[in-house]
């Protein structure tokens, strides 16, 4: 009986210091969400809306530009293997306390922190077909590499794939780097003695160390595939040529307000918030085993 | 020669190696900041024939011209007024949360920690269209009062999942003896939580500004005025009008990193720890 009347007067209090931010989440995510799927289910907007059922999902699933947008976040899902194995050997050498290592670390890390649009802008100029990238490679010998590297529809999503890469590989060096430090160095030490080499080291004492952060590291970059390269597709390529780097993001961008096809819009941003529920259960799943 | 001698040839190889990666990497990710750089310190006529090397006379002419000609000193003021509102805000509301889920117990208090939390993974291109409905209904568009909203939401997640895990660190004991000596409990939040919480509460103001510095999708679809862009999404759109002039556009993208730049110099531990919290135990 005190119990539960302490709990019930513990609740109110709880209650009052959630409030603003409850109040603000459910402006800001519960009833978009609702009129999101709203808007999917219907024809026109506002006065004119009308219930149409699945129509709108029944037209974009068998819309090519939706499926090739689709597709193109899947593509983009190579940048998690890529991203994943060179944070990790940067991570080690790093970890080896080579000459000067603090200073690399603070220098990887500067990346991460650049605006995209401010980068974005950047690496447009540096990768035009008579940009400073194809001048380099002319100036070593490698002209026969020289490419129009976002206006050519075969290579541009790759070429966004590329500047993804160089903006997300220091923050996974540093979280594992993070990581490493604080597994104990007795198990290293032990694995030197044994005569395992770098590599046997990286293999057999830090991945296993490192896996629940690999995990975890690697289902933030699916989210990033997901869920944020607008600012790079918007900046770099703006969907073209020829829409080879539309993506999912970027498609209700365009049919939402350019088009202002808000119901079209509204179902592919359905369709990826059922992507990002499902990896939202998979990201809280791996962040429980860290926890425990 | 002997074994031994081997193994440290090999050693001194390898180590060569290692320095020879982290210096292509350093090259690399410093590259385009160099080119920003002396681009920007370029006249565009030095441009033509001048690319790489070091601009032969440096030269502030890009930044004064688009202090005059542009709104690039108004986006400047945009910005830096919408970013430190909201996490002023963001950072307020959201330890208020941290401060309920880590004091008290109430029923489904796990699920909603998790829920909340977990909604940092969605786009928020997902939201965009129908907050952009609601904002127009209730006339908001157009007004600072609507990007601070959707950041100040937007951030909660994140924010309330770094203040809570350090909350939690806090022992119990300290709190206890504050209620010992009378403190209510918005003593307890004021006068011990956030004051212990100091390096936490640094983290999410920096992990904060960060993102909603860097931001663009937000301002641009809810600050349709010229007047009342941000930096970035100002920037977003000024790339478009002067491709010709690169020195110019180049000024324009220094003026929007240098600011990060100097804060990641002098915070560089708050931005590491705000962005592995949670991945490392």
């Amino acid at each position: 009986m005190v119990r539960s009347k302490l709990i019930g007067k513990q609740a109110g209090t709880a209650f009052l210091f959630l409030l603003p931010g409850l109040l603000l989440i459910g402006f800001v995510y519960l009833i978009p969400i609702i009129n999101v799927i709203g808007l999917s289910l219907s024809k026109g907007v506002g006065e004119n809306q009308t219930f149409a059922g699945l129509t709108n999902y029944q037209v974009i699933l068998k819309d090519r530009l939706f499926q090739s947008a689709f597709l193109n976040n899947v593509k983009l899902l190579v940048i998690v293997p890529i991203l994943t194995l060179g944070a990790l050997i940067f991570a080690s050498i790093l970890y080896d306390r080579i000459r000067g290592w603090r200073i690399y670390q603070t220098v990887i890390f500067i990346p991460v922190v650049l605006a995209i649009a401010a980068m974005g802008i950047t690496f447009g100029q540096l990768l035009q077909f008579k940009g400073l990238v194809n001048e380099f490679l002319r100036s070593i010998q490698l002209g026969f590499l020289t490419r129009d590297w976002l206006g050519d529809q075969n290579i541009a999503l790759w070429t966004v794939g590329g500047v993804i890469i160089w903006k997300e590989l220091g923050f996974g060096t540093i979280l594992f780097l993070a990581r490493l430090m604080s597994v104990e160095q007795d198990l290293f030490d032990a694995a030197k003695v044994d005569g395992a080499s770098w590599w046997q080291r990286l293999w057999n004492v830090s991945i296993p160390q490192l896996v629940h952060v690999i995990e975890f590291y690697a289902i933030l970059l699916v989210v990033t595939v997901f869920s944020f390269v607008f600012d790079y597709i918007l900046i770099l390529t703006n969907g073209g040529p020829n829409n080879s780097t539309i993506v999912g993001e970027f498609f209700i961008y365009k049919f939402g307000f350019i088009y202002n096809r808000f119901n079209i819009a509204s179902t592919v941003a359905v369709l990826y918030l059922v992507v990002g529920i499902i990896l939202m259960i998979v990201r809280y799943q791996i962040v429980k085993r860290i926890e425990e | 020669m002997s074994r031994k001698l081997i193994d440290q040839s090999k050693g001194v190889v390898f180590g060569v190696f290692k320095q020879g990666i982290m210096l292509l990497m350093v090259l690399t990710s410093l590259l385009p900041v160099y080119f920003i750089i002396v681009t920007a310190l370029k006249e565009k006529t030095e441009y033509v024939f001048n690319k790489w090397g070091l601009p032969a006379l440096p030269t502030l002419q890009n930044f004064l011209t688009l202090l005059e000609g542009e709104k690039i000193f108004r986006w400047l003021l945009n910005s830096t007024l919408i970013s430190v509102s909201s996490v002023i805000l963001c950072v307020m509301i959201s330890s208020f949360m941290a401060y309920a889920f880590t004091r008290y117990t109430f029923p489904g208090k796990s699920f909603l920690f998790t829920l909340i939390t977990s909604l940092l993974v969605l786009s928020p291109v997902v939201l965009v269209i129908p907050l952009f409905r609601t904002m127009v209904a209730i006339n908001l568009h157009n007004t600072y009062l609507s990007v601070i909203i959707v950041y100040v939401g937007v951030m909660i997640p994140i924010s309330t999942y770094l203040l809570t895990s350090f909350f939690r660190s806090i022992p119990q004991a300290i709190i206890d003896a504050s209620i010992v000596d009378g403190c209510t409990e918005f003593q307890i939040y004021k006068n011990i939580m956030m004051p212990l919480s100091m390096p936490a509460v640094i983290t999410t103001i920096l992990t904060n500004w960060l993102y909603i510095w860097n931001e663009i999708l937000i301002s641009l679809v809810f600050l349709q005025n010229d007047s009342l862009r941000t930096l970035m999404s100002g920037l977003a759109l000024f790339k478009g009008k002067y491709t010709t002039d690169i020195p110019l556009t180049m000024s324009g993208v220094a003026v929007a990193i240098i600011p990060t730049l100097i804060i990641y110099l002098i915070g560089q531990r708050y931005f590491v720890r705000g962005l592995t919290t949670g991945a490392v135990k």
